[in-house]
Parts: structure tokens; sequence; C-alpha cells
């Protein structure tokens, strides 16, 4: 083969225009370079700025979102906690009793928003057949924002007034607030807040019952036991006796919806020191 | 990073042969001024120190294969597949060099880098495999291939002159 053919290729140089603009060309790289690695320091202590702002974004993010900031208490007598995000949605649910742990290994209510764990919750328990006739379904909502605990009082009410229509549950329901204090006292000894009330209630008319020993009644069950036990001192002493129904019987909107506010305390049936915390019966109204 | 001496005195040494290669491979004026600048770009950026002007030199042959091999990747590239494409070659090749260079030009692009070095640049069969990273047998097979190719087209004649 002959090499001297491809002598040809000696023809095809380089322009000297394509060398001067190609030499400009790498003087500006070299100087835009050596520039930029002056303020290479900045650029890393920005970008690593950036990253810490960044990471601490995400780290009060999730620490926002894993904080509850309301407190959603069930006692029919599964007795069931939802821990609240200022999100609205459920972080953590807990049971007080073995009930209320059956209950919710049917229903998982995690990253769900309050609403919709509430209508849940419910469905299931409808299921299952606690919302029985003449059952007493409370429910307590504690956050220390009056906004926020106005409107999830409200939302609370629309959802289970929704359930029982829905459902066609024939039950008597209790919806309202609690302070931060009688939430605390509650968690200390493992009971709902509605619960709680109940036991204190009762232990204000009979001294010798606890809360170890009545921690396995429902709430209906102790109250009908302290109007029980006010009754027999009524009795007693002939005083004329008070009852939960002529008192909601006033109410008829309240009848009509079965949501029974409270009862309001009486002079009359009702010892003066029977609310600790100076709420009535240990609450405030919600709505 | 190189100093600005150390790439003026590339451009110098190796313009033109950088300037080959790419004429092997593209068409238009303007990919072939890319590839040029691309080339010296990575030369600047290469911090490694060449063992010898024969190493810096196989550096930039296979660099400036890879840049063009990569500038024909891209769709806007116009390929380089007969002498009459080119519209910025001298036009003083005459008519007999530019039939060869036409060959070449219609070739696979593998078979003109192998002609282009083993013919013009004078390396040999295992040169050509350490530059380009394949096995010396198949730059031989490629070789003979090439030349077959160019017999068939140009005459046994023309080479054996």
């Amino acid at each position: 083969m002959n090499r001297k053919a491809f002598g040809v290729f000696e023809k095809i140089c380089a322009e000297e225009d394509l060398k001067q603009k190609t030499t400009s060309y790498l003087r500006e790289e070299i100087e835009r370079r050596a520039r930029r690695k002056k303020f290479l320091w900045l650029r890393r202590a920005t970008r690593f700025a950036c990253l810490i702002v960044l990471f601490l974004c995400v780290v009060l993010f999730c620490r926002e979102y894993t904080t509850p900031v309301a407190y959603i208490d069930f006692d029919v007598n599964p007795s069931v906690e939802f821990r609240i995000n200022r999100f609205g949605k459920v972080i953590t649910s807990h049971a007080y009793n073995d009930d209320g742990e059956e209950i919710l290994a049917y229903v998982n209510v995690n990253y769900l928003s309050y609403s919709e764990a509430v209508k849940r919750l419910l469905d299931v328990m409808g299921e299952e057949g606690y919302l029985g006739r003449d059952a007493l379904l409370c429910v307590t909502v504690q956050t220390n924002e009056p906004s926020r605990e106005n409107l999830m009082i409200q939302s609370l009410k629309e959802i289970v007034r929704e359930s029982k229509r829905d459902g066609g549950y024939d039950i008597l329901a209790d919806i309202y607030a609690v302070t931060e204090e009688v939430k605390h006292c509650a968690t200390e000894v493992e009971l709902s807040p509605a619960k709680y009330l109940a036991i204190e209630g009762l232990i204000e008319v009979d001294p010798e019952a606890s809360f170890e020993a009545c921690r396995w009644h429902s709430v209906h069950e102790l109250r009908e036991m302290a109007r029980e036990k006010c009754k027999e001192e009524k009795d007693h002493y002939g005083i004329q006796e008070w009852s939960e129904e002529t008192n909601l019987n006033g109410n008829e909107q309240e009848k009509q919806d079965n949501l029974v506010e409270p009862p309001e305390q009486k002079d009359t049936d009702l010892p003066n020191d029977h609310d600790p915390h100076g709420h009535g019966w240990g609450y405030h109204h919600g709505s | 990073m190189r100093t600005e001496e150390e790439a003026d005195r590339a451009v110098n040494l190796y313009a033109d042969l950088v300037r080959r290669i790419c004429f092997v491979h593209l068409k238009k004026q303007e990919d072939v001024e890319d590839a040029f600048q691309e080339v010296f770009l990575k030369y600047i950026l290469h911090e490694e120190i060449f063992e010898s002007h024969a190493h810096e030199k196989a550096w930039l042959i296979r660099v400036t294969i890879n840049v063009c091999k990569d500038m024909l990747r891209n769709p806007f590239c116009r390929r380089v597949s007969s002498f009459e494409d080119i519209d910025y070659e001298p036009f003083y090749i005459q008519k007999e060099e530019g039939e060869l260079l036409g060959c070449i030009l219609e070739m696979p692009q593998k078979y003109r880098d192998v002609l282009y070095l083993f013919y013009y640049e004078g390396y040999s069969a295992v040169e050509i495999a350490d530059i380009m990273h394949r096995k010396e047998n198949t730059i031989y097979t490629w070789l003979g291939r090439a030349r077959k190719m160019l017999k068939e087209k140009l005459g046994g004649d023309f080479f054996e002159s």
C-alpha cells in the first residue's frame, strides 16, 4: 500500500483563524475558571448553608408533623385516643382498654384527617355492635387553641350526627372539650377524660369508689351509679331528685339530635365542690 | 488546570493533528470548530503529567476521536458520508487526492481512523490498538478490510505506484 498517497492529509491543516479563536477561547476559560476558583469557598459555603437550611426545614416539618396539638378521646366502652397534629392528621391512636385495642386492630387511622378517622372508627364501632340502643358515646377534645377547639367540636358533632343518621344508631352522644389539666390527670391514671370525669363524679358522691375499681365500667354505667348514689342520699335527706333525663328533655333540639350536652351542675342535686376544676363536671363546653 | 503557555504550546503543536481527525469525522465547519475547541479545553483541564510527547499525542488522538464520536451522537450534527458533503476543505486538493479522500470518507468511521493513524501518522497496529482501546487483532482486521475496500474503489494501480 502506498503511504505517499496519504500525504494528501498534509494539505489539511488547522486554519490560523481557528487556532486564534481556540487560543483566545482557552485563555478566557482559564481566566474564568481561575476567577471561579477564587469564589469557590463562597459558593461552597452558600451551598452548605442552603443544605443546612433545607435540613432544618425538613427536621422542623417532621417535628411539627409528629407533634400532637390536639387529642380526641372516644369512650363507648371501647376507649380510644387519637393524637392530632397541627395539620389535622391523626399521628397516633391509642387504646385505653382491650375493647379499644380490638377496634383499632380493625381500623388503621394513622395519617388520616381526623374527620375521616372518626368516621371510620364510628363505622367499625357500629359494625362491632358497640353503638347499640341507648349506648352513650363520649367524645372529648383537648387542645390549647380555642379556635381549633371550636372547629373540632363542631366538626365532630357533624360527623357523629351523620354517622348516626347513616348507620341508624340510636345512641346518646356527649361531645365536649376538656382542659389540659383534666386530660393530664386522665392520662396519668390511663383513662379517657370522659371516664376520668365520670369516676371523679362518682367518687364525689361515693368515697368508697376508686379509679382502679371503676375503670372497667362504661361512662354510662358510672353515671348511672353516681345517679343511684345521689338518689339514695336524697331519699335519705328528703331532697328532690335530679334526673339527667328531665334536664335533657328541657332541650328539644338536643333531644332530636340525640346530642346531649353535659348536664349542668345543680346546687340541689350535687355537692358544690363536685367539680374540682371549676368547669362543671370538669369540662367546658366547646360550642 | 494547565497554564495559558501550555495551552498555546499544545495548540501550536497539535492543531493540525486534531484538525485532520476532525476532518475524517465531521462535516460542518461549526462542528469542527466546536470539536477542536472542546479537545483543547479537555487538554487544559486534564491535570495528569504526560510521560512524553508521544504519550501526549496519543492522548490527544484518543480524546479527539471520542469528542468527534460524541458530536456525531448529537442529532443536530451531520455526518460526513462523501467528499462532496464537505463544504469547507481546501480546494487546492487535486482530483486524484480528492478521490482518495472521498473513498476514505465513505468508509465506516472505525476504518477511517485506522487508515489515518496507520498510513499518515505512522502508528503500528499495536499502538493503534492501545490508542483506540481495542485488541490488536481487531485493528489488523479493520486495516485489512479498509485496504480491500480502497483497492476495490480505486484499483490496485493507485496504491502500487
